[in-house]
């Protein structure tokens, strides 16, 4: 199938029409609703991290609105079942008055599944969302239910009070394509904050840009945007860069990380530069888009060992260090 | 209908064109690139050398060849590296931000099977590519740490040529020791060669010690060791003024004074005139021959004539008898037999004092040939110990000819033998050369003018010595001048005889030491403060003017 140049322009105003509505609603934040924008746009799920009432939740319900999708919302709690996310059976009369064993959906069947605050969560529930992430399917009894496509799964989790929290094994977090930093607002952002949420209760309204469907249309059509091989390779030794035996990792990896990227991190890092070529309405992916794609994509599949919580150093440091060391072309 | 393939598409072709153009541009930006640091890199190692050569022995022109060198070598081996294109798209990419556009497209021209935005991005990669100057993407610029440094390089460079080395000053200066031994090894060779000649098969014991020495001075001064030239024109010095002999003075003193007499006798004998002329013109051997001659003819001559004949040979005998009374006593016996012989019986015994004085003669001959030559040898040894004496002083590179011809020309004991016998090989062309033709008084030129000869063909002595107020070698001390008589061919003979000094010349050639000896002592003190006296001659020197200074 030939595509053309104006399917590519017309993706890059839709993106950016997006951004532009969610933009009446969050303000600031830009790099967190492209790189939001971007998971879904790649049909993966979005790790959220940061400390309460940055607007994560209303970032969640906003997009929701915009790409007109099914949004549902788990508040998880250390007492949440899997069942509390994923549906049950029950018996109930069918219209001819016999019992029989019906599945009733959990919030899991939407579009947009916003899992807040994740790490409070037991492992075995945070478990249950591994199956409908990975495979896009729920099975109950024996049965398994495909979940509505689009499905995205946007988790929060907040870096404080560690209490009681259950943090999620690595496993899991590798099933999120990118986690984000949601840090906190500038001034001149907070000034703007306040004088659209004291002013009046109403929210502006929103225009759905998107449905499901032209989303799953772009993840397509991205997925075909050309690549040259130099920057593959130029992800592919970053990814392995992370793994503290690989003759490329710096001084900082060998010295702090445990266990480094996996393949789905090098996969992160080319769809997403192939995403944001396209965003910014090229044809082809290059190494800046690798380079601007690393710190989301890899930052939560670099398992840090002891030493690194001793000496603080956080994984985003580690990756600084090798988007300086490692070279673009061999 | 089936679509062309992807990769001879005339969008693929252009992309090939500009990427080539761009490709071109690369590497002659490279070349001029790898030239600058080849020429730093040379710039350093030309200091590196030019700082070394004044430690050791090393061309400064092969240095200064090395940053031209290096440059050319850097610049062709870059320009002979030659990137793919794929390398060629990565670096415009790079250097014009063109976010890989290059590299994608000419990679997915090469495929057969292209992506679905394939033609989309070469179209995109085509449009930039257009817009692209060959040499925006690779400018020839020159970056300001390497201006710096070539800079700084080319300084240091300019610097270690201006500044003096002496090491090199050190090295030109034994070039030309070596040069110089190797010259006079040729000229002290040359003249054993001549002496060899003129000695024959049968040399004589002076003779022979003089070859040896000057054998083995050639021998020294080939190895070109200046120390070891040094000792060895020393030593041969030391030898040749060992074997001098007085007695041959003397005996050249007799001869000269029997060849006047014989010219001068009252008879007209041609065999006299002939003998005269052989003595004079230095031919002993021929001369005593004719002596020999006349002792057979002698009773066969007229009485008149004998007794002409016995007058002229008892004069001569007598003058020689003042310098050598061997043979004045033979010439005095020959004439004696002559006058006693009446008888046709007596013509045996004519003939034994006549064999007799001829052998005294040739003697006599011999001697005074085996000094000259000793002399010739030991003014080849002075004037080697000058030239190089001269060359060893400070600032004597430029004086070298000057020096080493003033060196020669001061051969000063001639023996008035002429008949060519006198040559002296030197340095910056002094030499004389006899030509034995010409009659007239010798004047030679320079400071040899003090060798002169008289009777027939004596030394035309062509010294083209120019410093000729310079004296570096003493003459021999113990000699003093004899004036000896007037002939009818010259002014006089200037000889050294012991211990007494006859009258000088009255044609103002000679004048008493005493009336120039400060006039050379002062020069002799001006030389050495220049230094144009070497070090272990300035006693010498300093001792040859205290014993003149003494004798006063």
């Amino acid at each position: 199938m030939i595509r053309t140049g104006v399917e590519i322009q017309q993706f890059a105003e839709t993106v950016h029409s997006i951004e532009g509505e969610v933009g009446c609603v969050i303000v600031g934040q830009r790099d967190i609703v492209r790189n939001v924008l971007i998971a879904i746009i790649a049909g993966r799920h979005v790790l959220l991290e940061g400390v309460p009432g940055l607007g994560k939740t209303m970032l969640v319900r906003t997009l929701s609105q915009v790409l007109d999708l099914q949004a549902s919302r788990v508040q998880f709690t250390p007492d949440l079942m899997p069942a509390d996310i994923i549906g049950t059976t029950v018996i109930s009369e069918n219209a001819e008055g016999r019992r029989e064993f019906r599945f009733e959906p959990g919030p899991v069947f939407a579009n947009l599944l916003l899992a807040d605050e994740i790490n409070r969560a037991t492992p075995k529930t945070q478990s249950a969302l591994l199956e409908a992430m990975q495979e896009k399917t729920v099975t109950v009894s024996r049965s398994t239910h495909s979940l509505p496509l689009p499905f995205f799964v946007m988790a929060t989790q907040n870096p404080i009070e560690m209490e009681g929290t259950y943090p999620l094994p690595e496993a899991q977090l590798d099933r999120f394509f990118f986690k984000l930093d949601v840090g906190y607002p500038s001034t001149d952002e907070l000034v703007e904050i306040l004088s659209r949420t004291t002013a009046s209760p109403i929210l502006p309204g929103l225009d759905r840009v998107v449905d499901g469907n032209r989303l799953l249309a772009m993840g397509d059509l991205v997925r075909e945007l050309p690549i040259a091989t130099p920057v593959l390779e130029y992800a592919a030794r970053l990814t392995m860069a992370t793994h503290p035996d690989d003759p490329h990792a710096t001084k900082e990896v060998q010295q702090y990380v445990q266990f480094g990227a996996s393949a789905r991190g090098a996969q992160a890092l080319v769809l997403g530069a192939k995403i944001r070529a396209a965003i910014d309405g090229r044809f082809n992916a290059a190494f800046a888009d690798v380079r601007e794609t690393a710190l989301p994509a890899l930052r939560h599949r670099i398992i840090l060992n002891y030493q690194a919580e001793a000496d603080g150093v956080k994984a985003d440091t580690v990756i600084c260090g090798l988007l300086e060391k490692v070279p673009e072309s061999r | 209908m089936v679509a062309p393939l992807f990769s001879v598409s005339p969008d693929v072709a252009e992309l090939r064109r500009g990427l080539n153009v761009l490709r071109q541009a690369q590497r002659l930006t490279e070349g001029v690139r790898w030239a600058i640091r080849g020429a730093i890199a040379g710039l350093a190692l030309t200091a590196l050398l030019l700082a070394l050569a004044r430690v050791v022995t090393l061309s400064t022109s092969v240095a200064l060849a090395v940053t031209p060198a290096a440059a050319a070598v850097a610049a062709l081996a870059a320009a002979a590296r030659r990137r793919s294109l794929t390398q060629v798209a990565l670096l415009a990419d790079r250097r014009l931000g063109l976010q890989e556009r290059l590299t994608t497209a000419w990679e997915l021209a090469g495929r057969e099977d292209p992506v679905a935005l394939a033609h989309v991005q070469l179209a995109d990669a085509l449009a930039r590519l257009s817009r692209v100057r060959p040499f925006r993407a690779f400018p020839l610029r020159l970056s300001w740490r390497e201006s710096a440094v070539m800079a700084g390089l080319a300084g240091l460079v300019i610097a270690l040529l201006v500044l003096p080395n002496p090491h090199l000053r050190d090295a030109q200066q034994q070039h030309m020791q070596r040069q110089l031994l190797q010259q006079q090894a040729q000229a002290v060779g040359q003249l054993a060669r001549q002496i060899q000649s003129a000695a024959g098969n049968t040399p004589t014991a002076e003779q022979k010690a003089t070859l040896v020495a000057l054998h083995d001075l050639e021998q020294s001064l080939k190895k070109g060791d200046v120390q070891q030239a040094e000792q060895a024109l020393a030593a041969a010095e030391d030898q040749l003024r060992a074997n001098s002999s007085s007695t041959a003075v003397s005996a050249a003193a007799a001869l000269s004074r029997a060849a006047a007499a014989l010219t001068g006798s009252q008879g007209n004998h041609s065999l006299t005139k002939s003998l005269a002329q052989a003595i004079g013109a230095g031919q002993y051997a021929q001369a005593a021959q004719q002596l020999q001659q006349l002792g057979n003819q002698a009773l066969s001559l007229p009485q008149s004539e004998r007794d002409a004949l016995q007058s002229t040979l008892r004069n001569a005998g007598a003058a020689a008898a003042k310098s050598d009374p061997a043979l004045g006593l033979a010439l005095q016996q020959a004439a004696a037999g002559l006058g006693s012989a009446s008888q046709p019986g007596d013509s045996a015994t004519v003939r034994q004092v006549f064999q007799q004085a001829s052998a005294a003669l040739q003697q006599a001959g011999r001697s005074v040939q085996s000094e000259s030559q000793l002399q010739q040898a030991l003014s080849q040894v002075q004037a080697s110990e000058n030239a190089l004496g001269a060359q060893s002083s400070p600032g004597a590179t430029g004086q070298q000819s000057q020096n080493s011809s003033g060196g020669v020309a001061h051969q000063v004991v001639t023996l008035g033998q002429g008949a060519g016998s006198l040559q002296q090989p030197g340095q910056g062309g002094a030499s004389q050369q006899g030509n034995g033709s010409s009659s007239s008084p010798s004047q030679q030129g320079a400071q040899s003018g003090g060798g002169q000869s008289n009777g027939q063909g004596q030394g035309n002595g062509q010294g083209s010595g120019s410093r000729s107020d310079q004296v570096y070698a003493p003459k021999p001390v113990a000699g003093h001048l004899e004036q000896l008589p007037n002939s009818a061919q010259g002014p006089g003979v200037q000889v050294a005889v012991n211990g007494v000094e006859q009258q000088p010349a009255d044609n103002g050639a000679i004048v008493p030491y005493t009336q120039v000896i400060a006039q050379y002592q002062s020069q002799a003190v001006q030389a050495m403060d220049q230094s144009h006296v070497p070090l272990n001659k300035k006693d010498l020197v300093r001792n040859y003017f205290s014993a003149l200074a003494a004798g006063q």
